[in-house]
């Protein structure tokens, strides 16, 4: 909880302003003695402009979250908990003013006002999100005919066509139906229908999925430069942790229902926090170097309704002890990473990640597979798994790189762009180090 | 059909390469599907698999990697015999297989399938027990007692590392998760004693944590039983990891193979290289430049000459008027890597800073063969 009040605009200025924030949000399905907890107490800050990812496998809960933001949700499935916070703040010609809602205390008229206009869904299955029996063009006006009475006929399709250039289809395919267009085209029509209205927010659950890697690539790319033009800020969901290591700005594992780190993208991949992480992590067969036997994670997640005491993870968990059977750990700052922790290198950024689990309470040592220190102590660790690297040159233990930093003062930094740190830690995602200074200005598509 | 064989490349055989006779091999396999056309179009011809050669050791892994419609799922039927090829043969131990009923169910039992989606391919109103005791009795060719099935019921559990077996025996499919579905479903396929197994995505459908789980199962049988396993695919790392040799499939036409880290580290093939770029890679330091945008051609009217000219970056005249010979790749350690495509012609690409400068750098040479395996 404490971590998701501070990203808020005082921070570090526009570019780290808070566009939605999630507190303490609990999800059932089903009522009463039934139930059973699908999210439980998630937070999350997502950031203008950023690309957070929620990675987790399936059943962690990681779309019942993005639908209940959106009260999407339906029955059985009951927000029980939480509040949503979306910081409204309109562009373009006939704007409203900038507010904060409260999404799930919100009435319909609200909820209508702020869907897709400014909170918009992309979905898994293209296929299925488009009407099979509706030409490309009537989908694609559709929303602007509900949501921009002023239009007129031929401003609508002017913006169709419009779009459709934006996401890189010929304008010949608007009299297409859906079942003549490829998976990748029918992508590509989602997120144009997606952006339509000229969101702040699209949260994307698993939009590349069914998709080929080459496809999946372009549309990626294609996104993100759509990201970099309007400044929207993304909510990426997938089980590919991989991708979202190259892809997001910071990233929120989900297990069983519940957040159990979050950390930016670099901090994640260079130096989890949790062992489940760390697993998941260790489950994406390299690219590059020597082939080593991997072994992923013993057992299989847990189902929702008979879920582990104590901490979800711990009867898949190599470190476990039997406190993490007992309790369940809370998401805080791990107390390695505190200004002054030894989980930084002297001289580097600040963190606001947090990790769900008892290694990290400062009491014992962490395991050294879930210690390293972040930015990577030296250059060449770049490609050496996180088991072989020690993790005994603790540089800074003493010299905290800001020493009046308290836990409230620390603005999430993403990526240590501003490079202060002696060493050059490659950025999984170059794309993102200059996504923060376009979205300042967010310039409006309407206007090309 | 044969009109459609390029002479050059029927003497290349993919696969990894091993004294002997191989377990399976494929020779000049080609599958033509009719297709109906619409409304006063006529009817067409897919062509999904094209000449391809293809050998399945015993004791090695072989990926076939391509994107959707490259013919691989294609592929692993025609060597399950589930279709009929349009033209060319399949050799079992040196043996040309034969059509007939008799042969064809002999055949079964010594090639056999793993399935994509574990959720489909067990049957929910039967138990584990069920699944791995048909295939027992039907292949056994006699009589098997009670106990004789229980013993290698159990056993085949145990082989698939479903232990203790006694919990797994009476479960039903529902009961078990993703990863242990699809322990059953191979145990199953282990059941008839097969020589070879094709898998044709037998991970893609499993959650991530789990998946290393059943690769790693799969190199143990390659290990332990001695198996030629065909591993069809279209995650390149998780072939990378897993296989001897990488075969990648484009457009029903196999465009390069050879040893699986030599294919990844060094990739000769335009095409293979636009793969590798496209793959999610967290050590990626840049944002990839994709090379050769756009989607795989019509197998209805592929394009002429090399099926990847029209979306290639170093597509030359000669590329799109004759289709390439197989050629060994460039500082090859081995000949068995090699690539479909002209600019490995030295007389064709006589600018050779063009692939050099798509090469992606040869990292480090790795050690070829069964060594640098996940053992």
């Amino acid at each position: 909880m404490t971590q998701s009040q501070n990203g808020g605009p005082a921070v570090a200025g526009r570019q780290r302003e808070a566009v939605l924030e999630v507190r303490g949000l609990d999800v059932d399905y089903g009522h009463g003695p039934d139930a059973v907890r699908a999210v439980s107490g998630a937070d999350l800050v997502l950031h203008r402009g950023e690309v957070l990812g929620l990675a987790g496998e399936s059943g962690s809960g990681k779309s019942t979250l993005a639908y209940a933001l959106t009260r999407l949700l339906r029955a059985p499935g009951v927000i029980t908990g939480g509040e949503v916070l979306f910081h409204s703040r309109p562009q373009g010609v006939d704007a409203g003013p900038a507010e904060t809602v409260d999404l799930l205390a919100a009435d319909a008229a609200t909820l209508r006002r702020i869907r897709w206009s400014e909170l918009a869904v992309v979905f898994q299955s293209a296929m299925h999100a488009l009407n099979p029996v509706a030409r490309i063009d009537a989908q694609l006006t559709d929303v602007l005919k509900a949501h921009r009475r002023s239009m007129t006929a031929t401003q609508r399709r002017e913006r169709a066509v419009e779009l459709l250039r934006m996401v890189g289809i010929s304008p010949d395919r608007l009299r297409s139906y859906p079942h003549e267009l490829s998976g990748g085209m029918r992508q590509r029509v989602m997120i144009a229908m997606t952006l339509a209205l000229e969101p702040q927010v699209v949260i994307m659950d698993e939009p590349t999925t069914a998709l080929d890697v080459v496809t999946q690539r372009e549309i990626l790319e294609e996104l993100m430069q759509l990201r970099e033009r309007l400044g929207f800020a993304v909510v990426f969901i997938t089980h590919d942790l991989s991708l979202l290591l190259e892809l997001a700005d910071s990233i929120a594992v989900m297990y069983a229902g519940r957040i159990v780190e979050r950390a930016s993208a670099a901090e994640l991949f260079r130096a989890p926090r949790h062992p489940y992480s760390l697993g998941l992590k260790g489950s994406f067969p390299s690219l590059h170097g020597e082939r080593v036997r991997m072994e992923g994670i013993p057992g299989s997640p847990p189902s929702l309704r008979s879920m582990p005491s104590g901490c979800a993870f711990h009867p898949r968990c190599a470190f476990a002890t039997d406190r993490c059977a007992e309790e369940q750990p809370l998401l805080v700052t791990p107390a390695m990473d505190l200004p002054g922790g030894q989980g930084r290198t002297a001289g580097g950024p600040p963190s606001d990640r947090s990790s769900a689990c008892w290694l990290q309470n400062g009491q014992e040592p962490p395991p050294a597979a879930l210690a390293l220190p972040f930015p990577p102590a030296t250059a060449t660790s770049a490609t050496s798994d996180a088991s072989a690297t020690s993790p005994a040159a603790t540089a800074g233990a003493g010299s905290p790189s800001a020493p009046s930093a308290s836990p409230a003062d620390i603005a999430p930094v993403s990526l240590p762009a501003p490079a202060p740190a002696p060493a050059p830690a490659p950025a999984p995602a170059p794309v993102n180090a200059t996504s923060g200074a376009t979205t300042a200005t967010p310039p409006l598509g309407s206007s090309s | 059909m044969t009109d459609t064989v390029t002479p050059i490349s029927t003497r290349v055989v993919h696969g990894p390469d091993r004294p002997g006779t191989p377990a399976l091999e494929a020779r000049s396999l080609t599958k033509h599907f009719k297709v109906h056309g619409g409304l006063g179009r006529g009817a067409g011809t897919v062509h999904a698999v094209e000449d391809v050669s293809l050998a399945l050791p015993r004791g090695t892994v072989t990926a076939v990697v391509g994107e959707s419609g490259s013919g691989k799922s294609t592929l692993a039927r025609l060597l399950t015999q589930l279709i009929a090829p349009t033209g060319g043969e399949l050799l079992l131990d040196g043996e040309p297989v034969r059509g007939d009923a008799r042969s064809r169910r002999a055949y079964t039992s010594r090639v056999h399938l793993v399935l994509q989606d574990p959720f489909s391919s067990l049957n929910a109103v039967h138990t584990v027990r069920y699944h791995l005791e048909r295939p027992l009795k039907l292949h056994a060719g006699r009589r098997l007692s009670r106990e004789e099935l229980d013993a290698r019921v159990l056993a085949l559990l145990e082989r698939v590392s479903l232990t203790p077996a006694e919990s797994y025996v009476d479960k039903y499919p529902h009961e078990l998760s993703g990863g242990q579905r699809q322990r059953v479903a191979i145990a199953r396929g282990l059941a008839v004693e097969p020589e070879v197994l094709l898998a044709d995505e037998p991970v893609s459908m499993l959650d991530v944590s789990i998946r290393l789980g059943v690769l790693n199962l799969l190199d143990e049988l390659r290990e332990r039983e001695q198996l030629a396993i065909l591993y069809v695919t279209h995650d390149i790392a998780s072939a990378r990891y897993l296989a001897d040799s990488i075969v990648v499939m484009y457009a029903g036409q196999i465009v390069e193979s050879g040893d699986a880290v030599r294919v990844t580290d060094a990739p000769a093939h335009p095409y293979t290289q636009l793969l590798l770029s496209a793959a999610p890679d967290p050590e990626r330091v840049e944002a990839p430049v994709l090379r050769g945008r756009g989607a795989p051609p019509s197998l209805v009217s592929p394009p002429s000459g090399c099926r990847f000219h029209p979306r290639c970056p170093f597509a030359m005249p000669v590329c799109s008027e004759q289709a390439p010979p197989t050629l060994p790749a460039r500082d090859a350690s081995s000949a068995r890597h090699v690539a479909a495509c002209w600019l490995l012609d030295p007389e064709q690409a006589s600018d050779e800073s063009r692939i050099d400068a798509a090469a992606e750098p040869p990292a480090q040479a790795a050690p070829s063969g069964r060594s640098a395996g996940p053992a």
